[in-house]
């Protein structure tokens, strides 16, 4: 490639970065401004709106039981599907298609039509079973099902899962052991970012928490935002950040190994050509 | 041109060999039959290849007899023991597979001792076979090494070193050349004999 060529592709590559860039950060940072201006428009910057998060009981409590969904939601959507797509795609190919439409299914339906379903099933669940929050991950588990199934999928299509598999088992391994020390490690990414993607729709959740009368993350922002919006501005604006940095985290957890291999790669190609 | 496929009821070097013995097996995919009562016995410590045109049910007989399909009906019978109904992980056959088969995530150390740590061989020993048939098949320098910086021919023969490691009453090779291009085939062809 020739130097100029290369020059414009450095320059591109940093004009897209800036735009997509600015396409994220300036709202976040306009609401953050907004969520620090006084209460005049002569009064100086405050940070009390995202003080009184902490000060605010129902909407720690809200967080609390946004967060707890989220680690519930994606465990259970974990120990759920992985195992079954797995099982699917190794013993009774011939569901793919059915699996994949049920968990495709979610998709299709309306958030309003659900609660209609639903509401008769957490009425029996609130006087027989718990009238916690917490009662919400089934439903959750079922919202998060066509965007984790995806990813799932593409994680399991990217290993020669029926070679592995048998390769194990003729050395000995059951299927306990196929699964959990030869396919799951193997499609590490694809679980990290299924339990991402788990968290980001439980924690952006609304529609379905407001009309079954339950007060989560979102619902408690949009109440707090009728008596005061610079609160409920900052804890949307935690809330992003929140996600954000879960993602850089999550991100850097499957890193280790690849710069390891890498790492390992170079040290090959420095002892010799493969034959 | 007719493929190849090798079976064996091998004997390794610290184990006898075993009779193995298929007995009328059938085996059909929806309209297509695949082995239509097939009968074979094979001597104990006997290197058999069966030969054939591609579809005409070789790896189907080699699967039969690891166990990774069901027949439809016959028998198999290893050792003098009816596995028709056993599990694979029960029967104690290696298999060497037509794709390459290393665990990605393991290197190949970890690959050959894989099977070692399934039937609960303790560490000291499990380094040391592990680290024998690595030698054996002339890759004891690349141990740490995962599958892909290997190249086809070396992930087969780590793969070889795995199934051989665990000494299997029985090793199955299903056209474990076959990804290879032809000079490095020639160059691996002996090894599955010597080894």
């Amino acid at each position: 490639m020739s130097r100029s060529r290369r020059l414009k592709l450095q320059v591109f590559r940093v004009i897209v970065f800036l735009v997509f860039g600015a396409f994220f950060l300036v709202p976040i940072g306009a609401m953050f401004e907004f969520s620090t201006r006084g209460n005049t428009d002569t009064a100086p910057r405050t940070l009390s709106a995202w003080q009184t998060i902490f000060q605010t009981p129902d909407l720690v409590a809200a967080i609390l039981a946004s967060l707890a969904l989220a680690v519930i939601t994606s465990a259970g959507m974990l120990v759920l599907l992985v195992p079954t797509m797995i099982w699917v795609r190794l013993r009774l190919p011939r569901l793919n298609r059915v699996v994949e439409f049920l968990c495709l299914l979610p998709l299709t339906i309306p958030a309003i039509v659900l609660v209609a379903g639903l509401a008769p099933e957490y009425r029996w669940l609130s006087i027989n079973v718990s009238e916690s929050i917490l009662t919400l991950a089934f439903v959750y588990l079922v919202l998060v099902l066509p965007y984790t199934y995806r990813t799932l999928h593409a994680g399991l299509a990217a290993i020669d899962v029926k070679t592995l598999s048998e390769a194990a088992r003729s050395l000995g391994a059951g299927w306990a052991t196929v699964m959990g020390r030869i396919i799951v490690p193997n499609m590490w990414s694809a679980l990290l970012n299924a339990a991402l993607l788990s968290v980001a729709v439980v924690l952006g959740e609304f529609t379905i928490a407001n009309l079954l009368n339950y007060v989560n993350l979102q619902v408690a922002i949009a109440l707090l935002g009728r008596a005061n919006a610079g609160v409920s501005i900052a804890v949307a604006v935690a809330s992003l950040m929140f996600a954000f940095i879960l993602l850089v985290i999550l991100s850097f957890f499957g890193r280790p190994r690849a710069r390891v291999a890498q790492l390992e790669a170079d040290t090959t190609l420095s002892w010799g050509q493969k034959t | 041109m007719p493929t190849a496929v090798a079976a064996a009821g091998v004997g390794t070097a610290a184990r006898a060999g075993v009779e193995v013995r298929l007995e009328n097996l059938r085996r059909r995919y929806g309209g297509v039959t695949a082995l239509d009562g097939l009968n074979l016995t094979m001597a104990p410590g006997e290197l058999v290849a069966l030969l054939g045109p591609s579809g005409c049910g070789k790896t189907t007989a080699l699967r039969l007899v690891a166990g990774l399909e069901q027949a439809d009906s016959g028998r198999v019978v290893v050792a003098g023991e009816d596995v028709t109904g056993q599990p694979t992980n029960k029967r104690d056959v290696g298999m060497v597979f037509q794709a390459y088969s290393l665990f990605p995530h393991m290197t190949a150390w970890q690959n050959v001792a894989f099977g070692l740590q399934m039937r609960k061989v303790d560490t000291a020993r499990r380094r040391k076979r592990a680290g024998d048939m690595l030698e054996l098949v002339g890759l004891s320098g690349f141990a740490n090494r995962f599958a892909h910086q290997l190249s086809g021919g070396q992930q087969q023969r780590v793969a070889l070193a795995r199934a051989l490691a665990i000494e299997p009453k029985v090793l199955l090779l299903d056209e474990p050349l076959s990804a290879l291009d032809a000079k490095v085939r020639a160059r691996l062809r002996g090894s599955p004999r010597s080894s």
